[in-house]
């Protein structure tokens, strides 16, 4: 029995997923760990959702295995797997006229319970996003970056507290401003301090060196770098995977990327 | 500006139980209403004595128990299964204009009608047995025919939108599409080249639904065909609420969505399919009521299938009375009286929402 302080260990043995006999993920190695923040980051097309979707479950992988607290993943009861796995997607389709908090609560279907306890659990995930006040408005009305703050509420009422638990996030700041972008890195960074094991599927190199205890460089569907964000994001393997010339900059002790014109390598390839 | 902002407020939502509550009694007073109303002149007290069962021979109390009581019950199951099928369809083909005709079940009771309207009595009359078998078979074979192919046809288009081991939605609709044209085809072909006229005013009459064969005999055989599958479907309220979020949220949160899909398609194929069987296709109601309640309290599946089953009941009772009652002692096809009735309210709400600001769900 694994004490219950290292639950949440999420752990893929040589992954590989094929499109037809293209290699979408090849040979993938990677775990997360509970009280981390570990972002997946890489240029579009890399492989990083399909990562995220094998991960999950949600898409079977061709050869390798994913095993949380050392169990394979598919032999988890889907219920029980559900109370301690969330996943927030990039975007999502709902096209009927819920209200906000009827989202949420949506979010509570693992959990059986009374409505009074759903009732809290709904309202205090909708605090944290910030939209607890418009509870009752119609969701279709919001625009992207506010229903991707619904859903970010979802997810956490359906895991409801961090200890063991198992927060996945694809790009999560896509369609916010800069306020809720800040605040979804400190939710992210408040779960992992509490005990969740966090994963966020990023584009924006700066926001991963700001925030991740572990970064992971996806490239062409491979691991090209893995570890502690200013050891790996080199300007020499940002040059590598993503064509062009970029220069870490000090200010106000904290690292920005600059960047250049696009490499010349970039114009012949 | 203010008034944008309240335009967009969705009203606060009416509790559960005062809805369906509500909507008991109003099915309660319709079932009474049905009862007495009819060619035979009757009053509460006949209704009274018929239904507490003392057994007297009055001609008033056999006109309630025989011939009223059994048309009243199916109309309740047919609606009720009629507008189940329809919600539980909606919300798994995430599409408010999903109804039971989509996924072929309509169109495969069509062709299992025409065939037993057209071709098996010049099938029978060629067998050499008794004439009380040949009628039988006659008798039996609608029903039957019917409702098999309409299972049938159901699950062959199930299969064929399986994609490795999981049903394709988009598959679905678009293989029902093509499958209901094939259908389609076919029942014309059969009506236009080897039907008589009478069996022609049989198809008409039975593509338009009518509750005029209703019996006791036929009214159990329904409730029992209906009542098992919707006590089976009305449990999957919570996954589809899931479900409408799309079909990778739901599995996040923990649900078996094949066996959801699964159990929604045939439960619906088994009650749609035996009120096609017994009563022809009624179209319009699994369609409109869903989409109605939704409209007026909301997408929520725990409250939308309870109270969906009883106004779909409501519904069917309300214009059966009208059918029987309008043009007596002529009757109204009920199909037609379902589009008169429920199209003009369905574009009343249409509209409401509209310039409520309330609009509703894109496909």
């Amino acid at each position: 029995m694994i004490p219950s302080s290292k639950q949440g260990y999420l752990e893929a043995k040589g992954v590989s997923v094929y499109a037809g006999k293209k290699a979408l993920i090849e040979n993938i190695d990677f775990a997360i760990k509970p009280g981390s923040l570990h972002v997946i980051l890489g240029p579009n097309g890399a492989g990083k959702s399909t990562l995220l979707r094998t991960l999950t479950g949600e898409h079977p992988a061709d050869s390798g295995t994913i095993s949380l607290d050392g169990k394979i993943l598919s032999n988890y009861d889907s219920i029980d797997l559900a109370k301690r796995r969330a996943c927030l997607p990039q975007s999502s389709t709902l096209s009927f006229p819920f209200t906000i908090g009827e989202v949420v609560s949506i979010g509570r279907h693992p959990h059986c319970e009374n409505s009074a306890d759903t009732k809290a659990i709904v309202d205090a995930a909708l605090e944290q996003v910030g939209l607890l006040s418009r509870k009752d408005e119609s969701y279709l009305h919001l625009s992207g970056g506010e229903k991707q703050r619904v859903h970010l509420a979802r997810v956490l009422c359906q895991l409801e507290k961090p200890k063991g638990r198992i927060l996945l996030l694809d790009e999560p700041t896509v369609s916010l401003d800069l306020t809720y972008q800040q605040l979804v890195f400190s939710i992210a960074r408040e779960w992992a301090s509490k005990g969740a094991s966090v994963l966020l599927v990023l584009h924006d190199l700066n926001q991963a060196m700001c925030f991740a205890h572990e970064v992971t460089v996806m490239h062409n569907g491979q691991v090209v770098g893995q570890g502690k964000p200013d050891e790996v994001l080199t300007c020499e393997l940002i040059e590598s995977v993503y064509s062009v010339c970029a220069k870490w900059i000090k200010s106000d002790g904290c690292r920005l990327l600059s960047i250049k014109n696009a490499c010349q390598n970039f114009y012949k390839s | 500006m203010l008034s944008k902002i309240q335009a967009t407020k969705c009203d606060g939502r009416y509790p559960r139980v005062l809805i369906i509550g509500a909507l008991l009694i109003i099915l309660i007073i319709c079932s009474a209403w049905s009862l007495l109303s009819g060619a035979v002149q009757t009053n509460l007290y006949d209704l009274l004595v018929a239904l507490t069962g003392e057994t007297n021979s009055e001609f008033k109390n056999i006109v309630i128990r025989e011939i009223r009581l059994p048309r009243l019950i199916t109309a309740l199951i047919v609606g009720l299964a009629l507008t189940l099928s329809g919600t539980l369809l909606q919300g798994l083909f995430r599409n408010p204009l999903a109804d039971p005709g989509l996924i072929g079940i309509s169109s495969g009771g069509a062709i299992g009608a025409v065939i037993a309207i057209v071709c098996l009595p010049a099938l029978v009359a060629r067998l050499a047995i008794s004439d009380t078998l040949a009628n039988t078979i006659n008798w039996l074979g609608l029903p039957i025919l019917a409702m098999a192919s309409a299972i049938g046809l159901t699950f062959i288009i199930y299969r064929l939108s399986l994609v490795r081991g999981r049903t394709n939605v988009p598959a679905m609709l678009l293989t029902g599409l093509a499958v209901n044209s094939i259908g389609g085809a076919f029942v014309g072909l059969v009506v236009t080249i080897f039907s008589s006229d009478e069996q022609l005013r049989t198809i008409t009459f039975w593509t338009l639904g009518s509750l005029s064969g209703a019996n006791w005999g036929n009214t159990v055989v329904i409730s029992v065909c209906v009542l098992i599958p919707a006590l089976v479907a009305m449990t999957q309220g919570r996954a589809l609420n899931a479900l409408l979020l799309g079909e990778n949220e739901a599995f996040h949160l923990g649900i078996n969505i094949q066996k959801t899909k699964r159990t929604i398609i045939i439960t619906s194929a088994i009650m749609v399919g035996t009120t096609v069987a017994f009563c022809g296709i009624i179209g319009f109601v699994g369609l409109v009521v869903p989409h109605m309640l939704r409209t007026l309290f909301g997408p929520d599946h725990r409250l939308l299938i309870p109270a969906g089953t009883i106004l779909g009941a409501i519904t069917l009772i309300t214009a059966d009375i009208f059918a029987r009652t309008i043009l007596a002692p002529a009757e109204i096809q009920i199909g037609i009286l379902t589009a008169i009735i429920g199209g003009p309210f369905f574009l009343a709400l249409l509209i409401r929402a509209r310039t409520r600001g309330t609009i509703l769900s894109s496909i």
